[in-house]
Parts: C-alpha cells; structure tokens; sequence
C-alpha cells in the first residue's frame, strides 16, 4: 500500500467539487432520486479509492469520474442496489426537495422514443443531450471509437426524426404539407 | 456545420427530454458537499496509517478508518465514534507492545457479490476473535512479517528498508499488522472454504481502531 499525496487528494476534491451536481443529475435520470444518492457515494468512495489513478487534467478526469458512475450504473443492474449509511442524509434531503422547474412539456414522448432506440444509441444519445458530452467523449464513455459513435449518432438522429414526425397527410390543394415537423408524434401506444 | 431548422427543433427536443430531477440547491446542496467530505473520510483517512508495505493479500480489502487521526484525536479526547458505529458487526480490545490498549470495531462490509458479503458479515458475527488472535497466532504472524520484504515511503517520497532491524520499526505497528493479518487470513480461508475467494474483487470492510497512548 503506498501512501496518497495530499496533492492527489486536493486534485480529487477538486474534481469532486465541480462534477458532484452533474454526477447527481447523471445518476438520478438513470435510477431516480431514490437510488441516485447510494449510487453517488459508490461512486464517490470508488473515487477516492482509485485516487491514484485519477488523471490530471480537467477533462480526462471528468471522464474518468463518470467512467467509474457508469460502472457503478451497471454493476447496480447486475446485483441488489446497496444501501450506504453515508448517503442517508442525502437520500432523504432528495426526497424532499422540489423538482427543477420545467416547461409544461415534460419530454415524456421523446424519452419514450429515444428508449424505443437500441440501447447504444440511446444512452449515446441521453450522454449528449441530457448530460452535455459530446459525441466522442459520450463514444468513450461507451467503449466505441469516436467514428463508431458518430454513426451511431447519426443514426439513432434518423430514427428519432422518423418517429417524432407528425405523420404526413396528404395536403389539400392550396395547403402545404406538414410532412418533417417535429414534434412529440402520436407514438400509437394505448 | 450547417444548422438545419429541423435538426435544431430536434436538438431543443432531445435536450428538454431529460427526467425532471431534484433542484439541487439547500439541503441537497449541503449534503452533497458532507457526502464527499464523508467519502473521502473513509477511505483516505485509512491511508497513513500504514506507513510500511506488506504483500498484498488478495480477495479481501479492509479500509481502516484509524491511526494517526484517530489517535490524535482521542489523545485530546475528541475522538468519535464512527458513523456506522451502531451497526457494528464486531469488537474486540487488545494490548499493544506499548502497554497501549485499542478497542477495534468493524462494520460495513461492501462488495458486489450478496454471497461473499453475507461471508464476511457472518464470520464476524460469529467468530470469536479473542481465541482466533491468541499469543501463538500473534507471533506467528510477526515471524512471517519479519521474514518479509517491507518498506517505508519516507516523507520526502523516497523508498527505505522498514521493519524489523531498520530505524523505522515500530513494534505496535508490527503488532497490529500480525493482527490484521491473521483476521484477514482468516477471512479469505472461509471464502476459500466456500468456493467465493475472488468472486467479489471489490469486497471490502470498514475498521476502526482506538488506541489511546498507541507509539505509532
């Protein structure tokens, strides 16, 4: 066992310190408020843990930190959900706090259509959009070059379009037709 | 690249598509920033107090939440329990060579595998440590340390010989590493006797050491 620097450890709590919100919202979209706060003090002891490990410029330490919250995403899929005393308070501080103000659409279609997508596409897609990645780092969070993302991307962009587009009619002389406007499209489930 | 009126609609679209999440601000905020102090507490507190290596053990990692701040601490009569104190699976008090007397807790055993932890949670329910570190056990233990290879990462970074024979031994160090040691070994047996030795890479438990007067 070698012993840690402090530097290490202030770089750690840097880090920590600016990516603690959007690790939060990272985790809670995935598993709820319920479960986001155990997740996060999972990922966080793994952090301090692997401190050693952890890079030394902003970026790949970003990717790194949420390397190991996806880890943990996916290990949480595969066993029971571990409950960790040091997430109680902020377990229960979730639990009662209010939602973020939203628009009166709540995006529920587009979810639903993005989870329609093959399960790559839509978490690249979710890394994009809900949590602000690029396509390349969201590809290296996935395990997929950047090229392979981009495809990826750029197909599961079609898909959408395709099932988020009012469906064309047929437009009546004079009318133009609403054929390719986007928007929340009846999804046909019950 | 050139912006497209539907590619834009359907940008606004997937960004506005996120779940509602919980405002973080207040409380919420408060209490992230105690669960990273929290977290960091627990692992990084452990660190320093063991200031010479020893051959890794595998399949088992304990992260002790004693040492120079515990006993610091206690010395001034600030020490506190740990917050998983209520949930202590065991403890136990030993004599350091010091004359030095530690009172050892341990709680919270993590890991992904349910089985291996369930292991480890019932061996410390169930085993009775007193017998398990008797004086023959301890000095055991000791030998096989001394025969070893250990080093010390002095404070301006550089490696030097550590242990017994070399300036920096510290015999109540030596001590409560036989005495890891022999619990650690004891658990990884009855892993092995339960076919779950590396099932779990992650399996780990939380200790805590008080050891008021203890010549680290």
């Amino acid at each position: 066992m070698t012993r840690r620097s402090d530097g290490r450890t202030d770089d750690l709590s840097d880090v920590l310190s600016r990516e603690r919100d959007s690790l939060l919202r990272y985790l809670e979209r995935r598993l709820g408020h319920h479960d986001a706060a155990d997740a996060l003090a999972e990922v966080m002891l793994t952090a301090w843990r692997r401190s050693h490990l952890l890079p030394r410029e902003p970026e790949p330490a970003r990717m790194w930190l949420f390397g190991i919250a996806r880890n943990v995403l996916t290990n949480s899929e595969r066993s029971e959900r571990r409950r960790h005393n040091l997430a109680d308070r902020l377990r229960g501080a979730l639990a009662t706090a209010p939602d973020e103000v939203r628009p009166a659409d709540d995006g529920a279609e587009v979810r639903d259509a993005i989870s329609r997508l093959q399960p790559a596409q839509a978490e690249l897609v979710r890394l994009i959009h809900w949590d602000g990645f690029t396509v390349a780092a969201a590809g290296e969070l996935l395990g997929i070059s950047a090229s392979t993302a981009r495809t990826r991307y750029l197909k599961a962009r079609m898909d959408l379009r395709a099932a988020l587009t009012t469906p064309t009619t047929t437009p009546l002389p004079g009318q133009q037709s609403t054929s390719g406007d986007i928007t929340p499209a009846q999804t046909g489930r019950p | 690249m050139t912006a497209h009126p539907d590619r834009e609609r359907l940008d606004d679209l997937l960004d506005r598509s996120a779940p509602p999440a919980r405002m973080i601000a207040g409380p919420v905020s408060d209490e992230l920033e105690q669960l990273q102090i929290a977290a960091r507490d627990a692992v990084v507190d452990a660190v320093p107090r063991r200031t010479w290596a020893k051959p890794a053990v595998a399949g088992l990692a304990a992260l002790f939440l004693f040492g120079g701040a515990a006993t610091a601490a206690t010395a001034t009569g600030l020490w506190q329990p740990p917050w998983w104190a209520d949930q202590a699976l065991t403890s136990f008090t030993y004599t350091l060579p010091s004359g030095a007397e530690c009172s050892h807790m341990v709680g919270v055993v993590g890991g992904s595998d349910p089985e291996s932890i369930a292991v480890v949670e019932s061996f410390y329910r169930s085993t009775d440590i007193g017998a398990l570190l008797n004086d023959d056990a301890i000095d055991t233990a000791i030998a096989q340390i001394r025969s070893e290879e250990n080093t010390v990462i002095t404070d301006d970074g550089s490696i030097e010989p550590a242990g017994w024979g070399t300036v920096h031994y510290n015999a109540d160090q030596e001590y409560d590493s036989a005495m890891s040691r022999i619990l650690t070994n004891a658990i990884n047996a009855k892993l092995d006797s339960e076919g779950l030795r590396g099932a779990d890479q992650n399996l780990s438990y939380l200790g805590n050491v008080n050891c008021p007067g203890a010549d680290w």
